[in-house]
């Protein structure tokens, strides 16, 4: 059961990581999530495993409520985001 | 308000031209999932439609969609898709080969393949689905049976 939630979680981070407008947010978020993930593959225990799914779940809605205020206040695009075309 | 005026009888000038010859709205699916519709100018008429076979609509959808047009199509894109995923080692993978045992992937990689995929062609794939997705042939067998493709 765990494993499945997790890996559910692990892909709704992931979108919700992906949606931040700021290139540095957005950069740092992916790569640690999958960093944290990594690091706790093997675990087996189901006590660690339900604190990490809380945490994961704590994480989602801090992120999810990030992402908006982000776009609340945004600023100038990252120099990595902007059209190279324009 | 001159300039305004030049840019309308721009538009006016692009919507003569464009009076497409097509029955109804049409749905374009693009690669975010937004769905632009085409309208019909009132003054068309409808003799040009019935000349014309349906065919001819479909094929401008899939023209211009970002569905795949092919089965053939569908294979490159996911493997073109798998390339690029820099765990995947280029020799071992084949259209067979099994994430988990030939090329060795854990399941945190298997769901960023499956976000790899669902980016590619814009199409959601659920979690049960997506669990017995473990191979490439798999995957191209499931998005050409979403855009209704076959051999």
């Amino acid at each position: 059961m765990a494993r499945n939630q997790l890996a559910k979680l692990y892909k709704q981070l992931l979108e919700e990581s992906a949606k931040f407008s700021d290139y540095n947010f957005r950069c740092h978020s992916v790569r640690r999530m999958k960093y944290c993930y990594e690091k706790h593959l093997n675990e087996t225990s189901d006590e660690k495993l339900e604190a990490i799914v809380t945490k994961a779940a704590k994480d989602l809605q801090v992120i999810q409520r990030q992402v908006v205020v982000g776009r609340l206040y945004a600023v100038e695009h990252h120099i990595l985001d902007r059209d190279p075309t324009t | 308000m001159s300039n305004l005026f030049k840019t309308l009888k721009c538009l006016n000038c692009v919507n003569v031209t464009l009076k497409p010859r097509l029955i109804q709205p049409i749905r374009l699916l693009s690669c975010n999932q937004r769905l632009l519709t085409y309208k019909l100018p009132e003054n068309t008429t409808r003799s040009v439609f019935v000349q014309k076979p349906t065919f001819f609509i479909k094929d401008i959808v899939r023209f211009m969609s970002s569905g795949p047009s092919g089965i053939n199509e569908v294979a490159d894109r996911v493997m073109d898709c798998l390339r690029l995923y820099d765990k995947i080692d280029h020799a071992k993978l084949a259209v067979g080969a099994h994430f988990v045992k030939d090329l060795g992937l854990d399941s945190l990689d298997h769901v960023e393949i499956i976000m790899a995929i669902e980016n590619e062609f814009g199409e959601f794939i659920p979690d049960v689905d997506a669990e017995k997705l473990l191979t490439p042939q798999e995957i191209i067998d499931y998005v050409a049976d979403k855009f209704d493709l076959f051999e």
